[in-house]
């Protein structure tokens, strides 16, 4: 059987009232290839339900869960440095049938404090799928164990289960690491980003186009280096949403600390991005002067289509970056984009739909089908960008342009630029 | 605290182990989960997964599903994967925790199975409570259970059950039941020339430089036939005229002893090590008169206690694991007793898997590295 796909055109035809079933992931049994493996366990790559607890500054961990749950947290915690902040508390079967293991947490939290060198300042609580059946209320708990200790200790939830509800859990965890913020005296100069656990790029145009319009104390918790310069993010006039993720947590915020949010976009189309600024700027009251980025983005946009006129591309979802978005961004600068490989959400429609006019025969394959266990390499392309895109054309040259610290913006397209170049070279120079 | 581990962190899970042993089978794996356990199964635990084909999806539940318990929807789902995929050899589901929170009646799921399919459907009671060495050993004893069975040889049932005494069997003796005891030969191939059957031999297990045929090559020497369980249903279904198992970790045991009692099948426990490897890298004159510890799966532990005390008089030598226990090697079963038992043991040298280190805060000795698949999970070069 052929694995699954839908033209672009045949996308945007069937639209949102049409929209395949064969996108969500609970429709079928889940294919986890190598491809897909981040997609469908996102700890398997970059910032998981675990390292994105950590975010806050000076916690440690307390998984309370069976072995399994944690196992990742064993290659992963090593590889990207945090394992002397996790600790396990395993769960067995009896703990199962008699929540025993809650008893256990206070007299765990007090354990786990003495054993960093430096006495933590916050435990974040992690629970998994078994405590959702269960119905555990962790709250309560870790109320307990902040009586019990005196440091703060944080709910937080990898609950699986609920990943396509309404709090998945990576949007779970997004209002996990901003629930200790308190109310602070409104500071106008004061905005947080909320989007990744990682800071965005330093040479991002926001930290200086923002500055210029007086909003100088612009923070985000992947540069909070302690706790008390976290808590200051309590001060922020609003925040600015750069993940759809983090809506929730900025929901809580606006419901607890009365602080307002905008929404921002993850663009690669350059006159998308012009576009938001100016949107932005209309919303805050302000203008923004983006004319110095635009012209640099443009200047290397035009560099780069001149020294790179053809190429096909293939784009993944394990990117820093919409697929769909970014499919019709190269297409728009005269790109062809043979394959996408992601799930869709009805929010993509208008990606795809651009797509459709501009291409319409691209192909979008849905890589956690079942049917891709049959899929075999045909035709070729020039390069893949993501991670999982270059699983299926190994030949190809690869821009994973997945990383921890995150682009965005103009300097965020310069930063694709740079990279596939890079990567294009290295292939000429092979 | 029982349960509390502030240094380690979880060893592979049983839920890794059975999809391990049924990985090059040609069966379609089910795990029953969310998508986490899957993706640690595949990403983490599995080292072949980036390099060859198994078909292992995730039953992809949610919430409502558990608590529900739709499974007719997820045999549905099964149905439609069974439909692209070529003659699979069986069904396997595999347990997780929601189904232990939920009480899956697994028996109903292989009879929903195998009526709806007409497909063999094994399935494994796995909870990722427990540590890989138990799902496999499940995973070995529904593969024997299901397909020795309709073997071509029959249940011979030799009936005869003789005091055990767990050994190594270093000198060529066989550890068995009832040594005495053969199987009639119900073909014409004449015993010596059999194969011998070799259980526990899967990435988790073996040494990291070892892999199934350098097993395999050890194991037959001279040129013999090695089966390694878990690389055909073939292999399960002729075990019964096998000449021998060799049992290289303790998951094998109980799936050899089933073979011995129904079968007849005697059965060996020993690690074939390589050739300059008896003494785990270390020299002779590095192990004289030293107070040793070595940590790891139990039947490499005792093989190479074994070899050094048959190369030194003079050292001494303990042997222990997180996972199942056999002979001397004892069973470590919580982080706490690990530190306990190098705070009271005076070891000079202590033999182990690299991320053992992180719980030997102020010990003091040598430290020899011997990867463990299932602790750290060290990818295979």
């Amino acid at each position: 059987m052929e694995p699954f796909y839908l033209t672009a055109k045949e996308f945007a035809r069937r639209g949102r009232e049409d929209f395949p079933k064969e996108e969500s992931p609970s429709h079928a049994l889940i294919y986890s290839s190598p491809a897909t493996l981040s997609y469908n366990s996102p700890g398997a790559n970059g910032y998981g339900v675990k390292r994105a607890g950590l975010a806050i500054p000076e916690s440690v961990m307390l998984l309370v869960a069976p072995g399994c749950c944690g196992r990742n947290s064993t290659i992963l915690s090593r590889v990207s440095g945090y394992s002397e902040r996790m600790f396990y508390l395993l769960m067995d079967e009896t703990d199962l049938v008699t929540g025993r293991h809650l008893k256990k947490i206070p007299q765990a939290v007090e354990e786990i404090l003495d054993v960093p060198e430096v006495r933590p300042k916050v435990v974040v609580i992690c629970i998994t799928c078994v405590d959702a059946l269960l119905g555990t209320d962790l709250v309560r708990v870790c109320k307990k164990a902040e009586e019990r200790t005196g440091v703060h200790v944080v709910p937080s939830y990898m609950y699986a289960l609920m990943r396509e509800g309404t709090k998945p859990p990576m949007t779970a965890i997004r209002q996990s690491v901003y629930s200790l913020l308190r109310p602070l005296r409104k500071n106008p100069h004061a905005v947080n980003l909320l989007g990744q656990f990682a800071p965005y790029d330093d040479d991002t145009e926001i930290y200086e186009m923002f500055r210029k319009v007086g909003l100088t104390k612009i923070r985000e918790i992947g540069r909070m280096k302690t706790l008390e310069e976290y808590m200051e993010m309590g001060e922020a006039n609003f925040n600015l949403v750069l993940n759809p993720e983090s809506r929730y947590a900025a929901d809580d915020l606006m419901h607890r600390l009365g602080m307002p949010y905008i929404e921002m976009n993850r663009f690669y189309d350059i006159q998308k991005i012009q576009r938001q600024y100016a949107l932005l700027g209309g919303a805050l009251g302000v203008k923004f002067d983006d004319a110095a980025y635009y012209e640099e983005a443009s200047r290397a946009l035009e560099a780069f289509k001149e020294r790179h006129p053809k190429l096909t591309f293939a784009i993944g979802q394990t990117v820093n970056a919409n697929p769909f978005e970014l499919a019709a961004a190269l297409l728009s600068y005269g790109y062809a984009v043979d394959r996408v490989f992601a799930n869709a959400t009805p929010a993509d429609l208008p990606f795809i739909t651009k797509i459709a006019e501009m291409s319409p025969e691209t192909r979008f394959y849905t890589s956690i089908s079942p049917t891709m266990m049959n899929y075999e390499l045909e035709g070729e392309v020039d390069i893949t960008i993501g991670k999982d895109a270059a699983w299926y054309y190994p030949e190809a040259v690869s821009v994973p342009f997945f990383s921890d610290v995150q682009p965005f913006g103009y300097k965020g397209l310069m930063r694709l630029l740079v990279e596939t170049e890079a990567a294009l070279s290295g292939k000429t120079e092979e | 605290m029982k349960g509390l581990w502030k240094y380690l962190s979880p060893f592979a899970p049983d839920i890794s182990g059975a999809v391990e042993v049924l990985f090059k089978m040609n069966g379609l794996i089910v795990i029953i989960d969310a998508g986490g356990c899957t993706g640690n199964v595949c990403g983490f635990d599995e080292p072949r997964w980036k390099s060859e084909k198994s078909a292992i999806f995730s039953a992809g539940l949610r919430d409502l599903d558990a608590i529900l318990g739709r499974d007719e929807a997820m045999m549905k789902k099964i149905g439609d994967v069974l439909g692209v995929m070529e003659d699979p050899a069986f069904l396997a589901l595999v347990g997780t925790p929601v189904p232990s929170v939920i009480a899956t009646d697994y028996q109903a799921l292989r009879r929903m199975g195998e009526r709806k399919f007409g497909i063999t459907t094994l399935t494994m009671q796995t909870t990722g409570m427990e540590l890989y060495d138990k799902g496999q050993e499940r995973a070995y004893l529904e593969l024997v259970k299901t397909y020795v069975i309709n073997g071509k040889n029959g249940d011979c049932n030799p009936g005869v059950e003789g005091e055990a005494t767990e050994s190594l069997s270093g000198s060529g003796k066989t550890y068995t039941k009832d040594s005495e005891f053969t199987c009639p030969e119900t073909d014409e191939m004449p015993s010596y020339m059999r194969p011998i059957g070799i259980f526990g031999a899967t990435p988790m297990d073996l040494l990291d430089f070892d892999t199934t045929d350098t097993i395999k090559d050890r194991a037959a020497c001279c040129g013999g036939d090695a089966r390694v369980f878990g690389e055909s249903v073939r292999d399960f279904e002729e075990a019964a005229s096998f000449r021998e198992n060799l049992v290289i970790s303790p998951s094998g045991l109980a799936a050899a002893s089933y073979m011995e009692k129904k079968y007849g099948v005697p059965y060996t426990v020993r690690y074939p090590l390589p050739m300059g490897f008896e003494l785990a890298g270390l020299s002779q004159d590095e192990i004289e008169g030293k107070k040793i510890l070595i940590v790891h799966q139990a039947v490499l532990a005792e093989t190479i206690r074994e070899e050094m005390e048959q190369t030194s008089d003079s050292v001494e030598v303990d042997t222990a694991t997180f996972f199942m226990p056999f002979a001397k090697c004892r069973m470590i079963p919580e982080e706490d007793d690990f530190i306990k038992l190098v705070a009271d043991g005076n070891y000079d040298i202590i033999i182990g898997d690299p991320m053992l280190r992180r719980a030997l805060k102020g010990w003091s000795g040598r430290f020899v590295e011997l990867a463990q698949f299932s602790v750290s999970g060290v990818e295979k070069q």
